[in-house]
């Protein structure tokens, strides 16, 4: 999806933000978004996305670095001059004007004529399929039409950069993921950049061309979906994208493309190195629950232990165990339902087997 | 089992919205009785006195009961430009004489004065000299008392005011009454005070409420604004003058707007002015007297409103490409139009009845008025026309009040 010679359109470069002068919301950021792409900033609360996106939307100043819009320095412009459209958590439809009014707000304030005001509102209207409720007041709607309402208010004005906090917050389960796929729908069929910002992982995975996932302030990886879950740079991403069985050790040995892990109790892991991994560091095991073989005979797994179960839990599809692996707690196996297969059992010891490829060893965090 | 009819299957089932109707009724009752001694106050403390005043605008007792014979036979009289039969003569003779012994003729004496001022004295002379006539007939000696029994203009005054009922208390208190020929005139320009007085009272009403809600939407908005800890330390410098009594905030302007008071040392010590400024007994006193004691209202119903609205909806306007000063004035202020009309609505109407303070920091020219009604019940013991400007007042008030509830609704009404 993202096209490969695409040229930057934002550029952060060196952005720090403190308020105290001590501690950084954000530290050295660098990074670019490409035209047209679709960015997700991810991570927990207080890790610095909000910020981001408040920097790039202009309501907050970096402490130092510089933002630029093409070629142009974007820190001084004001936020009403940057042309960027932007839907907040709870929408912020203003209250006394009708839906219509709302979306028509951003051209009236650039003295786009009325006539011309009139077609740009029915044709967002009819984007967002709510041409009927057009003399509504925002309280009048649902969450999710006040949403969609929001985002044509956001693009009716054709900003090339759409900001987006949240947005989905507030809203259910079901009707998150169908909003997803509208905001998806929009973001193709309009060719316009879209920055995300969210704390869900599966909403990141899902929407995003890349997703920027922020820890203490810095961007651990930035990476297309499915880098980042298979192919994780450091322990923080692997854990905090989907489920890890982050066991970690010391790297007994290290190649160019292989090395060895050795856990605590002297069992020791080979698996893919990863970036920064040299002998005598200490790393951490980046492993998915599914890529795990259970009880299976597995001649080409590079790597075979032992293991007791804890805890077995249906999960409909699949099996989810717990157990308890190189005197460590807690090692998640999920293990597809069949048929035929044989029933794991509380408190028997069973042989659980990867390979070399299925895993991956990587710093650990703070490097 | 066989002890049930049919029937009485029936009626449990055909209507299961009679045990909700019953539900309902046992709630309005209970929720009735809880509010009883407070209905029992209001109608004994509120409703009733009122009611009594209204009842008095329109009701005109005196002079009936003091010559009920003379009232009965001036009805039938048809009125100007003849004088009555001389039986009305006669009857008025006799019931003055009866009134004075009854003890009812001052007070119709007084009442006739509020037509004609001197009819006081012309009743209490009339009667000093009835006893020591000359014989001849009442239709001859009356007049040979006082030559206003000779005019029929004089009749005419006592019919209108040997009624029961009148509308002459609410006509006056519109500067208008009723001429010889029965039609509704303005009083004489000397005598029209109540019309300047009503239109004072409204444009007093206005100053003072655009002046706090200048003055007050931007604390408000400070307030509403400010980190809690701060806002609610300024929010007590608001509070705390709104708890104090208005007698007392009144008397401190009263001290500090004297010719020799603070305000003007401090003028004259910075060399502002030579001479004291008339800062008390005209309309600036008032005006300064009236916003600070009314102030809190326009703060608080605001405040009350701002502080529901998030900040986001300006930073939304914002990043869609207004000026912060067009999303302030596009965004912001709409959605505070709720307090803005609560405040007004609120200053304006307390404005309208206020007494105190105009009394204590106006001068000659700016009494309000419920001024002249406490004037009138205290002074002139006139109470059928203080009863007649209340109920002007009263009504003027209603339909503030219908206007605010017009363009605001009555129930977004809140204080903080």
């Amino acid at each position: 999806m993202l096209a490969s010679v695409s040229k930057p359109f934002v550029t952060f470069s060196s952005i720090d933000k403190t308020y105290d002068g001590e501690t950084f919301v954000t530290r050295n950021l660098n990074f670019a978004i490409e035209e047209g792409e679709f960015l997700s900033l991810l991570g927990p609360s207080g890790s610095g996305k909000t910020t981001t996106l408040m920097m790039l939307a202009g309501f907050e100043a970096p402490s130092s670095g510089s933002i630029l819009l093409g070629e142009s320095r974007l820190n001084e412009a004001p936020p009403h001059r940057r042309n960027i459209g932007m839907v907040f958590q709870n929408y912020a439809l203003f209250p006394n004007m009708t839906v219509a009014q709302n979306i028509a707000f951003p051209l009236s304030v650039r003295h786009v004529p009325k006539a011309e005001q009139k077609g740009l509102v029915e044709r967002a209207l009819a984007m967002i399929e709510l041409s009927h409720l057009a003399d509504r007041r925002p309280a009048q709607l649902s969450g999710g039409q006040q949403q969609r309402v929001a985002l044509a208010r956001a693009l009716v004005f054709e900003p090339k950069l759409v900001l987006m906090d949240e947005p989905l917050g507030a809203l259910d389960k079901n009707l998150r993921e169908t909003m997803q796929y509208e905001i998806k729908r929009l973001h193709e069929k309009l060719g316009v950049t879209m920055v995300y910002v969210t704390h869900d992982q599966s909403e990141a995975l899902t929407m995003s061309d890349r997703v920027a996932v922020f820890h203490h302030g810095r961007i651990q990886q930035i990476a297309p979906p499915r880098d980042l879950y298979e192919d994780p740079e450091n322990a923080f991403v692997a854990n905090f994208i989907g489920e890890n069985n982050g066991l970690a050790g010391q790297v007994a040995a290290c190649d160019r493309a292989y090395a060895t892990l050795a856990l605590t109790s002297g069992i020791s892991i080979r698996g893919r190195a990863g970036a920064g991994i040299a002998t005598g560091k200490s790393a951490v095991l980046a492993l998915r629950p599914e890529n795990i073989a259970f009880d299976a005979d597995a001649p080409d797994h590079a790597n075979r232990l032992a293991g007791t179960i804890d805890e077995v839990i249906y999960c409909g599809d699949h099996w989810r165990l717990h157990l308890t692996v190189a005197g460590h707690n807690g090692f998640i196996i999920k293990v597809p339902n069949r048929t035929a297969m044989v029933l794991p059992e509380l408190g028997r010891t069973a042989t659980i087997s990867w390979g070399q490829d299925d895993c991956k060893i990587v710093v650990a965090d703070g490097s | 089992m066989n002890g049930i009819s049919p029937q009485q299957v029936q009626i449990r089932t055909t209507d299961p919205r009679a045990g909700y109707r019953a539900a309902r009724r046992r709630e309005a009752l209970r929720a009735f009785i809880l509010a009883v001694p407070l209905l029992v106050f209001l109608l004994a403390t509120f409703i009733y006195p009122i009611g009594k005043l209204f009842l008095m605008s329109v009701q005109s007792g005196e002079v009936v009961n003091a010559i009920p014979g003379t009232a009965t036979l001036l009805a039938d009289w048809p009125g100007p430009p003849d004088l009555p039969s001389p039986q009305v003569f006669d009857r008025l003779a006799a019931d003055l004489q009866k009134a004075q012994q009854d003890g009812t003729l001052a007070a119709a004496a007084r009442r006739l004065n509020n037509y004609e001022p001197g009819f006081r004295t012309l009743m209490l002379k009339t009667v000093r000299q009835l006893p020591s006539t000359s014989g001849l007939p009442y239709s001859e000696e009356l007049p040979r008392i006082d030559k206003r029994w000779g005019d029929a203009e004089t009749w005419r005054l006592l019919k209108r005011a040997a009624t029961r009922y009148t509308p002459d208390f609410l006509l006056t208190a519109m500067d208008r009454e009723v001429a010889p020929d029965q039609s509704i005139v303005p009083v004489e320009k000397t005598q029209a005070v109540y019309v300047d007085a009503f239109l004072r009272t409204f444009s007093i009403s206005g100053a003072v409420t655009l002046i706090c809600l200048i003055l007050g939407y931007p604390v408000a908005f400070l307030l509403a604004t400010l980190p809690a800890r701060k806002s609610n330390l300024l929010l007590i410098f608001v509070i705390v003058p709104f708890w104090t009594s208005l007698l007392v905030r009144t008397t401190a302007w009263y001290v500090l707007l004297q010719p020799n008071g603070v305000v003007n040392s401090l003028l004259i010590a910075s060399g502002l002015t030579t001479e004291p400024a008339a800062l008390m007994f005209n309309r600036l006193g008032v005006l300064i007297g009236m916003t600070h004691v009314l102030l809190p209202f326009m703060i608080l119903a605001n405040y009350a409103v701002m502080r529901g609205i998030p900040p986001v909806y300006q930073r939304a306007a914002v990043s869609l490409g207004a000026h912060p000063a067009v999303a302030f004035l596009r965004v912001y202020v709409p959605q505070t139009m709720p307090g803005i009309g609560t405040g007004m609505f609120l200053v304006f109407v307390l404005s309208l009845g206020y007494y105190i303070t105009p009394a204590l920091l106006g001068g000659a020219g700016d009494e309000m008025i419920s001024q002249l009604v406490a004037l009138q019940m205290e002074r002139q013991l006139n109470w059928g026309l203080a009863g007649a400007l209340s109920v002007y007042l009263v009504i003027f008030t209603l339909a503030v009040y219908a206007v605010f509830n017009r363009l605001v609704g009555i129930d977004r009404l809140r204080l903080g």
